[in-house]
C-alpha cells in the first residue's frame, strides 16, 4: 500500500516534468497565435475558445506567450541553477574539506558576493555585454553560488569527522576519492532541496533582471516577465496572473517531486523495504 | 582557537576592502555619472561641469578612492548626493528597520518551519504531509509582490484590521513580516524535512530506536540535532540576504529600509551612500557569519576549528 | 469567554492604533519618491518642485491658468525698452519670523544666477544686474526677454533669507507651509505657516507626503483611507480606482510632450523621407489607447495644448497615419529593409509600452526594429549626452513659456539631443524673445510648423495628469507645471 502511493507520487513528478518538456518543445514549433502580435482592440479578453488563456494588456494571446516563453524560463532556470550549483558545490567541498585558509578565502569571497547588491552586478553585466540570455544565465548563476557553497561546506564540516570517512582515510583513500565517494552522496538531501528552492528563485529573478533592462529584451516573453507585466492588472484580468503563476508553480512542483523521491527512496532503502 | 580567530580577522579585513573596492569600481564603470543623473533632461554643459567639479568627479579615480577610504575609516561618511543628507543619518535610520525586519521574518519563518518540517518528515506519506508539501512548493513559486498585495487587499482594504503600509507602530510590521516569512518558511521546512528524513535513516537513530529509547528523546536529542544543520545554514543565508534589504517588500509596504536606500543610491550613482551601505552590510554579514560558525560548533561538536 | 474578550481587545487596540491616521485637518498625500534637495540653487528634480511650491515663493508665481501672479512682489513695472524691471515688495515674513527685505531678494537672485553656485544659473543668464532700491528691486536685462517673468516663477528663483544656512534639508521660505520633518524614503511633514503674507490660512494644518514607490500599493492605501490624495496616478492602475466608492479622479493636461526622438544626424535618419515614413507609419491612436488607456491628447506639435496662447492646433494634416505613403517614402529613400534600434528608458513603463506598440507598427511597414531597454543612467549618458542612438522615446516636461520648451530644438542648444538643425527655426526662436503679443504668437506658430514638417522627432501625446483623491477632498487645482497646490485644498 505504502509502496503504491510512493510509486504514484514518483510518477506524478515524472509526468509533470515530462509535460513541461513536451510543452517547451511544442512551443518551439507551434503556437496558436503569433506570441508577439499586438492588437490593442483585443486586449484583456477573458479565456475563450480562440484564446484559451485570454489576452494580455496588448491583446496578445496568453497561451501562445506561455508556450513561447517556456523555452526561456525553463532554460534560464535550469541552466542558471545547474551552473551555480556546480560551482557552489565544488567550492563548498574544497572549503569544507581542506578547511583553514582555503575555507576562509572561499567563504569570504562568497560573503562578498552576497553583500554586493545584485542590482549593481546586473547593471555591470548590462554595461559590459549586450543584454540577452547568456547574461541572465551567468548573472543568476553567480547569485546562486553562495547558497550552494554554504550548504555544502557546512555539511562537509559535519560529515568529514564521521567514522566512515575516517575509516576510508585510514584505508589510504585520496582526498578526491573521499570527497566524491564518501562525502558527496551524503550531501544529496540538502542539495536537492537547495536545487528546487533555487529553481523557483531563478525563474522569478529573470523577470526582475528584465525590468532593469538587463534581461531578455521585449517583445519576447518569459513567465517571470509576464507575471511582472501583469502587476497592475491583477484585479482586472486575473488570468494574466494565474496563467504564468500556475506554470511556474507546476515546474517547481514537478522538479520538487522528482527530488523528493530520491530522498524518500533513500529512506525506504534504509528501512529495508 | 587563537589561530582560528586571527585568520578570521584577516578574512574580515580583506573581505570588507574587497567589497568596498569592487563597489567603487563598478560605480565608476557604469554609464551615467551622478552629475548627469542629478541634472536629468534639463542639464546644460556648464551646469554639468560645475557639478562634476563640486562632487570632485573631475579628479583622478584612485586618489579619490584613497581619500574616501581614509575619511570613511575616520568616521567622516560625507553627504549623500541623492538625498542631500549625511550618509550617517540615512544609514542609522534604515539599518535598524531592516535588521529588525530580517530578525522578525527569519524568526517567524523558523518558528513555523519547525512543526511543519517535523510533521512532514515523521508522516511523509500522510495526506496532511502531502498537502503541506504542495503548499510549501507553491509558497516558493509565489512572487513576494503578489503575496504582499493580496495581504494588503485582505487585511487593510477589506477587513480594515491592519495598516496598508508605512512604519508607524508595531502593527505596521505584521504584514511585511508575514510576506517575507511565508516563502522562507517554505524553504526552511523543506530543509528540515529532508534533514530529518536522512537522520532518521541513519544507523545511530535506528539503533537508539531499537534500544527502545523514548520516541521524543530519539527525535530531539539525536535526529533533530543532526537535521538542524541544513535549515540553519539556509536561515543564515536568508538572514544575510534580508540584511541588504528587500526591495520588493519595502516598495509594496512603503518601508524606508536599506533596500530602498541602495536601489535609489545605485540608480543615482550615489557613491558615498552606496559605499557606506554596502560596507556596513558586509561587516554585518561577516559578524553574523562568525557567530553562526561558532554556534555550528556548539550544535555539532564534530565540527572542529583548527 | 476570556479568549474571546482578549481577541476583541486586541482588535480594538489595533483599530485604535491605526485609526489615528484619519484625524481632522491632516492630509496625507502619496508621492513616488523623495525630493532631492530643498536648496533652490541645487534642486532639479520635478519631485522636489512639486513639494517646494508650497514652501518657497518667488517675486511672482505661476497660476493654474498658466499665467503669472504677484507673490512677494505686489506689483511691478517694465520700462519702454523691455530691459528694466522694477519689483515692489510687499510686507511678508519668512518661516523663521524674519521680515522679507530687499537684501534677501538681491541675495537669493544673485545666487540663483551664479554659475559657480547654481546648477541652473544658465537660465537666468539674461540678467545683467540686480539693484536694491528702497522697498523695491530693480533687475536689468542684457536684452529684452519675452519670457523673463516666467523664469521668476521657477523654484530656482525662490526667495530665502540672506543669513540662511544649509537649505537643502531645512528650507526657509515664505510659502503657506513649512517643512517640519523629513524622514528619507518615508515621509515629509509640512505644517501650516500662520503668518503668510496673504493673511489666509490653508484648511489643512498638517500635510504629510508619504513616499510610496509602488503604484499598486498607492491605490490600496487610498482605498484603505491611509492617504487621501494621489496627485499623479499611474494610468496603468487607473482602472483600480475608477468607479470605486468614495474616490474621485480628476484629469487635466500634464503639459508633457511625449515624443519619439530621432537622431537627425545619423544616416539614414538624416533623410527627411525616412523620418517622415516613420511618422506616417505610426498609428498614434493605438498608442494613446494602448499605453495611456485613451487618457491623453494626441500632439502634432512640440507644445502641449496646455500652452493655450501659443499652441498650434492646425498641424494635424501634416503627418496623418498613412502606412501606404510611408512605404512609398521608404522605397524612394531606398530604405525598405531598414533595421534600427529603438531605445527605451526602463524607469518609465509608460514610455516602454508606447515604444513596444510603435515597434510593432513600424515592423508592419517591413522595417526591422530591435527594442533595447536601458536603465535611466545609461539613457542619459548614451542617448541624451552622447547622442549615440537611432530612435528613442521620452517625455519632455512643459514650462510656462514656449521659449523654454522650443529653444531645445535650436542647432546650438546643448539639450538638442535630436541633432536637429534648421536655420529658419533658429532665427525664429531668436526673434521670439524680443517680440511681444500677436507678433510673438505668430513666430511660435511658424516655429511649431517647421518642427512638424522637418520632424526632429515624432510628437505623440500629452498624457493626462490624473489626480485621485477621496471624495471629501475639495479644491484641487491643476497647473501646467509640476506642482501640487496644497493651500487650495479643503474638506
Amino acid at each position: 500500500m505504502k509502496v503504491k502511493t510512493t510509486m504514484n507520487s514518483r510518477s506524478w513528478g515524472r509526468i509533470l516534468v515530462g509535460f513541461m518538456l513536451a510543452f517547451t518543445i511544442l512551443g518551439w514549433v507551434y503556437t496558436p497565435h503569433d506570441p508577439n502580435q499586438i492588437s490593442i482592440a483585443k486586449r484583456f479578453q477573458p479565456p475563450s475558445g480562440e484564446h484559451p488563456l485570454g489576452t494580455d494588456h496588448f491583446g496578445r494571446d496568453v497561451l501562445s506567450r506561455i508556450l513561447w516563453g517556456a523555452r526561456i524560463s525553463l532554460a534560464v532556470g535550469v541552466a542558471a541553477v545547474c551552473l551555480g550549483a556546480a560551482a557552489g558545490v565544488a567550492l563548498g567541498l574544497a572549503a569544507g574539506f581542506f578547511g583553514g585558509w582555503w575555507d576562509e578565502l572561499l567563504m569570504r569571497l562568497s560573503t562578498s558576493l552576497q553583500a554586493l547588491p545584485s542590482i549593481l552586478l546586473a547593471l555591470l553585466f548590462a554595461a559590459i555585454w549586450s543584454p540577452g540570455v547568456p547574461v541572465v544565465v551567468w548573472g543568476i548563476a553567480l547569485g546562486n553560488i553562495p547558497s550552494f557553497l554554504r550548504v555544502t561546506r557546512n555539511q562537509v564540516l559535519s560529515i568529514k569527522q564521521r567514522p566512515y570517512v575516517e575509516a576510508a582515510r585510514a584505508l589510504g583513500a585520496g582526498d578526491l576519492r573521499i570527497m566524491l565517494r564518501h562525502i558527496l552522496p551524503n550531501l544529496r538531501g540538502a542539495l536537492l532541496v537547495q536545487l528546487s528552492v533555487s529553481l523557483a528563485g531563478a525563474i522569478l529573478a529573470e523577470a526582475s533582471l528584465s525590468y532593469l533592462g538587463v534581461g531578455i529584451q521585449p517583445p519576447d516573453p518569459s513567465w517571470g516577465r509576464m507575471l511582472r507585466e501583469a502587476q497592475p492588472y491583477g484585479s482586472l484580468a486575473p488570468w494574466l496572473v494565474l496563467a504564468p503563476g500556475l506554470f511556474i508553480a507546476l515546474a517547481v512542483i514537478g522538479f520538487n517531486l522528482l527530488g523528493d523521491n530520491w530522498i524518500l527512496g533513500r529512506e525506504r532503502v534504509a528501512k529495508g523495504e | 582557537m587563537k589561530r582560528y580567530l586571527w585568520r578570521r580577522a584577516g578574512g574580515f579585513l580583506l573581505t570588507a576592502l574587497l567589497v568596498n573596492f569592487a563597489t567603487f569600481f563598478i560605480l565608476q564603470v557604469l554609464p551615467g555619472d551622478p552629475a548627469l543623473l542629478m541634472l536629468g533632461t534639463e542639464g546644460s554643459p556648464e551646469a554639468y561641469a560645475a557639478l562634476r567639479r563640486e562632487l570632485s568627479l573631475d579628479k583622478p579615480v584612485l586618489p579619490r578612492y584613497g581619500q574616501w577610504l581614509l575619511r570613511f575609516i575616520g568616521g567622516q561618511w560625507g553627504n549623500s548626493w541623492r538625498y542631500s543628507l549625511p550618509v550617517r543619518e540615512l544609514v542609522s535610520r534604515a539599518f535598524p528597520l531592516s535588521l529588525g525586519l530580517a530578525l522578525l521574518a527569519v524568526g517567524a519563518a523558523a518558528g513555523a518551519a519547525l512543526p511543519v518540517g517535523l510533521y512532514m518528515a515523521l508522516r511523509p506519506r500522510s495526506f496532511g504531509s502531502r498537502l503541506l508539501s504542495l503548499g510549501t512548493q507553491l509558497g516558493l513559486g509565489l512572487p513576494q509582490f503578489w503575496v504582499g498585495i493580496l495581504l494588503i487587499q485582505l487585511f487593510a482594504v477589506q477587513l480594515r484590521l491592519l495598516p496598508p503600509g508605512g512604519a508607524e507602530g508595531w502593527v505596521s510590521f505584521l504584514l511585511p513580516t508575514l510576506t517575507l516569512a511565508l516563502p522562507r518558511m517554505a524553504v526552511l521546512s523543506r530543509f528540515l524535512r529532508a534533514g530529518m528524513l536522512e537522520a532518521l535513516a541513519e544507523d545511530y537513530v535506528r539503533t537508539a530506536r531499537a534500544k527502545g529509547l523514548p520516541q521524543g528523546s530519539v527525535l530531539f536529542k539525536h535526529a533533530l540535532r543532526n537535521a538542524a544543520l541544513g535549515p540553519l545554514t539556509a536561515a543564515g543565508v536568508q538572514f544575510a540576504q534580508l540584511l541588504a534589504g528587500t526591495i520588493v517588500v519595502e516598495q509594496v509596504f512603503g518601508l524606508p529600509g536599506v533596500g530602498q536606500l541602495l536601489l535609489n543610491g545605485v540608480f543615482q550613482r550615489d557613491l558615498p551612500l552606496v559605499q557606506a551601505v554596502v560596507t556596513l552590510v558586509v561587516l554585518l554579514i561577516l559578524l553574523f557569519d562568525l557567530a553562526f560558525d561558532l554556534c555550528l560548533g556548539l550544535l555539532d561538536p564534530r565540527i572542529r576549528y583548527e | 469567554m476570556w479568549k474571546r474578550m482578549g481577541l476583541q481587545l486586541i482588535i480594538a487596540l489595533l483599530l485604535l492604533t491605526w485609526g489615528g491616521f484619519a484625524s481632522a485637518q491632516v492630509l496625507n498625500v502619496a508621492i513616488p519618491q523623495d525630493p532631492d534637495s530643498f536648496d533652490p540653487t541645487r534642486t532639479v528634480a520635478a519631485a522636489t518642485s512639486e513639494v517646494a511650491f508650497n514652501i518657497y515663493e518667488g517675486l511672482v508665481k505661476a497660476t493654474p491658468e498658466g499665467g503669472v501672479a504677484p507673490a512677494l512682489a505686489s506689483h511691478w513695472t517694465v520700462d519702454q525698452g523691455g530691459t528694466l524691471y522694477t519689483f515692489y515688495l510687499r510686507e511678508a515674513y519668512f518661516h523663521d519670523g524674519s521680515p522679507v527685505t530687499v537684501e534677501d531678494v538681491v541675495h537669493s537672485l544673485n545666487r540663483a544666477r551664479d554659475p559657480e553656485l547654481a546648477v541652473r544659473a544658465g537660465e537666468l543668464a539674461v540678467i545683467k544686474e540686480i539693484t536694491a532700491l528702497e522697498n523695491a528691486v530693480q533687475i536689468e536685462l542684457h536684452e529684452p526677454h519675452g519670457a523673463f517673468l516666467y523664469l521668476l516663477t521657477e523654484v530656482y528663483a525662490s526667495i530665502y533669507p540672506k543669513g540662511a544656512g544649509d537649505l537643502s534639508r531645512k528650507p526657509i521660505g515664505t510659502g503657506p507651509y513649512y517643512l517640519a520633518d523629513w524622514g528619507p524614503n518615508q515621509r515629509l511633514e509640512l505644517r501650516r505657516f500662520e503668518h503668510h503674507w496673504s493673511g489666509q490660512r490653508p484648511y489643512f494644518a498638517q500635510v504629510n507626503f508619504l513616499i510610496m514607490p509602488d503604484e499598486n500599493s498607492m491605490v490600496l492605501n487610498l482605498k484603505a483611507g491611509r492617504i487621501q490624495l494621489i496627485p499623479r496616478l499611474e494610468v496603468s492602475v487607473l482602472h483600480q480606482v475608477e468607479n470605486s466608492p468614495g474616490i474621485k479622479v480628476l484629469a487635466s493636461p500634464m503639459n508633457l510632450v511625449q515624443l519619439f526622438a530621432i537622431n537627425n544626424a545619423r544616416p539614414p535618419f538624416d533623410d527627411l523621407r525616412v523620418r517622415r515614413a516613420l511618422a506616417l507609419g505610426l498609428n498614434r491612436e493605438e498608442i494613446l489607447l494602448g499605453a495611456a488607456w485613451g487618457n491623453g491628447f494626441l500632439l502634432d506639435s512640440a507644445l502641449s495644448p496646455a500652452m493655450a496662447g501659443f499652441y498650434h492646433d492646425g498641424l494635424g494634416e501634416i503627418n496623418p497615419y498613412d502606412p501606404q505613403r510611408a512605404k512609398e517614402l521608404l522605397r524612394e529613400a531606398g530604405q525598405e529593409n531598414l533595421r534600427f534600434t529603438l531605445t527605451l528608458p526602463a524607469n518609465y513603463p509608460f514610455h516602454v509600452q508606447a515604444g513596444e506598440i510603435a515597434a510593432q507598427q513600424w515592423q508592419a511597414l517591413g522595417l526591422e526594429v530591435d527594442l533595447e531597454i536601458v536603465e535611466w543612467g545609461t539613457w542619459l549618458e548614451r542617448v541624451y549626452t552622447q547622442r549615440d542612438y537611432d530612435v528613442s522615446i521620452i517625455g519632455l516636461a512643459g514650462r510656462l513659456d514656449p521659449h523654454a520648451i522650443l529653444v531645445r530644438y535650436t542647432t546650438d542648444s546643448s539639450r538638442n539631443f535630436f541633432n536637429f538643425s534648421n536655420a529658419r527655426y533658429d532665427e525664429l526662436i531668436e526673434l521670439g524673445l524680443r517680440a511681444e503679443g500677436e507678433e510673438r504668437r505668430a513666430i511660435y506658430l511658424e516655429a511649431q510648423e517647421i518642427l512638424a514638417r522637418e520632424l526632429p522627432g515624432i510628437f505623440i501625446m500629452d498624457p493626462q495628469q490624473l489626480a485621485a483623491m477621496r471624495e471629501e477632498v475639495q479644491g484641487w487645482r491643476s497647473y501646467p507645471v509640476y506642482v501640487v497646490d496644497l493651500a487650495s485644498l479643503y474638506q
